[in-house]
C-alpha cells in the first residue's frame, strides 16, 4: 500500500484539526470561530460533525463511539455494540455466499467472502469491546455516579445487559453458522480462530461480570443501611456530647468486637543450644558463600614508580644514667644481699663519671617510687628526719635486693 | 505464607486485601485458615473474620479471667475511636457528596478532602470538631491542612487507613472499616439511647440535608 492512500490521506488532515476535535469531544459542543473555522469545514466535509442547536456542533455518534472505545471512556448507560445486529447481518452474508456459490458467481463469492471475514471481526471485536466496558464499570463499583440509587439503577442495567449478551452466546453456539462455512477452508478458519474457539472465554466472562452485578446489587442494599446507620449515630453523637457507650466488657459473653486478642510484640532469635536445630543452623552456614572478596589486601598507597629512600629512623641512644639504672637492678635482683645504692656508685666510676651522686640517688629513689609493676626487686630507703618537724626528709641511701631476699634488718 | 500471616495476626493486625493483598489471599484459602486457626488455637487465640469477610484477626478463643483485662482495653478504645471515626467517615461521605458509606478498598484522596474542606464552612467546621476528641488530634498549625493531615494520620494510626499512592497523597480504607461497622452494628441494635429513624428529629435531619448539599 503507498503512502498516499485516502486512509492515511484522511488521517493526516484529521491530525492537523486535532485541538477542534478534542474540544468537541470533551466539552461536548463546538461554537464556530475564525480559528477552527477551516477544520470545522473539513469535519463536516468528512461527515464527522454534526450541527446542533445554537448553531454549534458536535462529534457524530459512530466518531465519538470510535473515540470512547479507543479511549476506554467511561459513558452512562453505556448502549454497547449491536451485536444482534452485527450477528443478523452474518447470517444474511452466509446465505447470500452460498446462493451465489450455487449460481457459480466467483466474482461475488469473492466479495462475500470478504464480508464475511470481516463481520466475523466486527462480532468478534464487539463482543470483546463490551466486555472491557462492563468489567471497567464493574471494577469501578460504577464510581461516576455518586449516590446509592444511580449506583442501582445502572447496576440494573447493566445486569440486563450482560444477560442479554449470555443469551446471545448461547443462541449463537448453536446457530450451526460452523457447519454453514465448513466448505470455505480460509472462512472457517477465521470463524474458528477469531469467534467459536474465543466464545467460552467471552461466556466465562461474561458470566463473571454477572455474579459480580448480582453480588453489588446486594452490597448496595447493606452500603445503604449502614449510610444510614452511620447517618444516625452521627446525629445521635453530635445531639449527645457526653454520650459514651454501655460498658459491654462486664456482660457474662462480651460481644465478638470485643474479643480481639492481646497484640504481642513477637521477634524471632535462632536457639543455638537446641540441638533439633544443629543440622538447620548447619544448613544455613553451608549456605552462605564464601566472600574472598571481604578480605582486606594492604597495598601501598599509588604515586609515581620511583624508588625513594626510605624516611630516615630516628633512634634515641639510652642514657648513660638509665644504662647505669639498669646495671645495678640487674646486679640487686640477682644478689641476695641489700645493695648499697651509693656503694655502687662509688664501685663503678666507670658508668659513673658523668653522673653526680645526688643525681643518681635521686634517680634510684624515682624508681623504687614507681608502683603497681611487677619486678624483681625491692628497695629500702635509708632517711633520718632533723630533730625539729620541717616536712623534710634526708635521705642517705637507698638500698636494693632481690624480691626473695630477707627483710631489712635495721642495724 | 503460614509465618508471616501468624506473625502479623499475633501482632494485631488486621490482614486485608488492602494492607496485605498477597496474605489475605493466602488466608481465603480455607487449607490456610484452618493450619492458621489450628495454631492460634494452641495458644488460646482462634482466627476471626469481619461481617463481611473484608479482613481476618486474632480474637480471643473463649473469655477468661485473664481475657477480661483485655476486653476492658479494648472497649475504652472502642470509646475513644467511635467519635473521631464516625466524624471521619461522614466527612469523607459529606465531601464526596455521596451517600454511600466508604468501604474497604475505598480511595481517600489528601487533595480532593483538602479542596472540600476549604470551600465548605460545614465541613471545616467538622474538621475543627476533631480537636475535642482527643489530645492527639491536637495541632499546632490550625488550618484546615494542618488539622486534615493530623487527622489522617490518625486514622492511618489506628489501622482504618494505609497509604498507597505518596505521591499523589491518596490512601485506601482498609478491612478494619469492615470490624469498625460491626461495632457500629451492634452499638444500633443494642444501645436503646440512639433513636430509631423514625423517631429522629426531624428539624435535624433538614440541617443536615441543607448542610450536606
Amino acid at each position: 500500500m503507498s503512502n498516499t492512500s485516502p486512509v492515511s490521506v484522511l488521517l493526516a488532515k484529521l491530525m492537523r484539526c486535532s485541538p477542534t476535535i478534542s474540544a468537541a469531544y470533551y466539552d461536548t459542543r463546538l461554537h464556530r470561530s475564525e480559528e477552527n473555522a477551516r477544520d470545522v469545514e473539513m469535519l463536516r466535509h468528512f461527515r464527522l460533525l454534526s450541527p446542533d442547536i445554537r448553531d454549534a456542533y458536535r462529534l457524530r455518534g459512530s466518531f465519538r463511539q470510535f473515540l470512547n472505545t479507543a479511549l476506554s471512556t467511561e459513558r452512562l448507560y453505556a448502549i454497547g455494540a449491536n451485536i444482534g445486529g452485527y450477528f443478523e447481518r452474518l447470517s444474511k452474508l452466509i446465505d447470500e455466499h452460498a446462493y451465489a456459490f450455487h449460481d457459480g458467481r466467483d466474482t461475488d463469492c469473492e466479495r462475500y467472502e470478504a464480508e464475511i471475514r470481516e463481520a466475523i471481526s466486527d462480532v468478534a471485536d464487539a463482543i470483546d469491546d463490551d466486555l472491557t466496558v462492563l468489567e471497567m464499570q464493574v471494577s469501578t463499583k460504577f464510581a461516576a455516579v455518586p449516590t446509592i440509587a444511580e449506583k442501582r439503577r445502572q447496576n440494573l442495567y447493566y445486569q440486563q445487559r450482560t444477560q442479554l449478551l449470555v443469551d446471545l452466546l448461547e443462541n449463537f453456539h448453536f446457530a450451526g453458522f460452523g457447519d454453514q462455512l465448513a466448505g470455505n477452508e480460509e472462512l472457517a478458519l477465521s470463524f474458528r480462530a477469531l469467534l467459536e474457539d474465543r466464545l467460552p472465554v467471552f461466556r466465562e466472562r461474561l458470566k463473571t461480570v454477572l455474579q459480580q452485578l448480582n453480588q453489588y446489587l446486594f452490597e448496595f442494599r447493606k452500603i445503604e443501611v449502614r449510610a444510614k446507620s452511620l447517618r444516625r449515630l452521627s446525629l445521635h453523637l453530635m445531639r449527645n456530647p457526653d454520650w459514651h457507650p454501655k460498658d459491654w466488657d462486664e456482660s457474662a459473653s462480651p460481644p465478638e468486637w470485643l474479643c480481639l486478642a492481646r497484640p504481642l510484640q513477637v521477634t524471632l532469635h535462632p536457639d543455638c543450644r537446641a540441638p533439633e536445630n544443629e543440622s538447620l543452623l548447619r544448613d544455613i552456614a553451608l549456605s552462605i558463600p564464601s566472600s574472598p572478596g571481604i578480605r582486606v589486601e594492604r597495598r601501598p598507597a599509588g604515586g609515581a614508580l620511583i624508588d625513594e629512600p626510605a624516611e630516615p629512623r630516628v633512634v634515641l641512644a639510652t642514657s648513660p644514667l638509665r644504662k647505669a639504672l639498669l646495671a645495678f637492678l640487674r646486679d640487686a635482683s640477682s644478689s641476695s644481699t641489700w645493695l648499697s645504692a651509693r656503694h655502687w656508685w662509688l664501685a663503678h666510676p666507670v658508668w659513673m663519671d658523668t653522673i653526680r651522686e645526688d643525681v643518681w640517688l635521686l634517680k634510684v629513689l624515682s624508681e623504687a617510687d614507681k608502683q603497681g609493676r611487677e619486678r624483681a626487686w625491692k628497695a629500702h630507703v635509708v632517711s633520718s628526719q632533723p630533730e625539729w618537724f620541717d616536712g623534710n626528709l634526708t635521705i642517705r641511701d637507698i638500698l636494693v635486693a632481690s624480691r626473695e631476699a630477707p627483710e631489712y634488718q635495721h642495724a | 505464607m503460614f509465618e508471616q500471616a501468624a506473625l502479623r495476626l499475633l501482632e494485631g493486625a488486621f490482614i486485608c486485601e488492602t494492607s496485605a493483598p498477597s496474605l489475605f489471599r493466602w488466608l481465603n484459602a480455607e487449607d490456610n485458615r484452618l493450619e492458621v486457626d489450628g495454631y492460634l488455637r494452641k495458644i488460646g487465640r482462634q482466627l476471626a473474620e469481619t461481617p463481611n469477610g473484608h479482613a481476618f484477626y486474632a480474637s480471643w478463643q473463649k473469655i477468661g479471667t485473664e481475657e477480661r483485662a483485655e476486653v476492658k482495653r479494648v472497649m475504652v478504645i472502642a470509646k475513644q475511636t467511635i467519635r473521631p471515626v464516625v466524624q471521619f467517615l461522614t466527612l469523607c461521605m459529606d465531601a464526596n457528596r455521596t451517600d454511600s458509606a466508604p468501604v474497604p478498598g475505598d480511595r481517600v484522596d489528601y487533595g480532593h478532602l483538602l479542596v472540600a474542606v476549604t470551600e465548605n464552612p460545614h465541613l471545616q467546621e467538622k474538621l475543627r470538631e476533631f480537636v475535642s476528641f482527643g489530645k492527639e488530634f491536637g495541632v499546632s498549625d490550625a488550618s484546615p491542612k494542618g488539622m486534615l493531615e493530623k487527622v489522617i494520620q490518625q486514622m492511618e494510626k489506628a489501622g482504618y487507613l494505609v497509604l498507597f499512592n505518596k505521591e499523589q497523597e491518596a490512601w485506601r480504607f482498609t478491612g478494619k472499616l469492615d470490624y469498625y461497622y460491626q461495632l457500629v452494628d451492634f452499638l444500633m441494635e443494642n444501645e436503646s439511647d440512639i433513636k430509631p429513624d423514625e423517631q429522629a428529629d426531624p428539624e435535624d435531619e433538614g440541617q443536615q440535608t441543607r448542610r450536606l448539599f
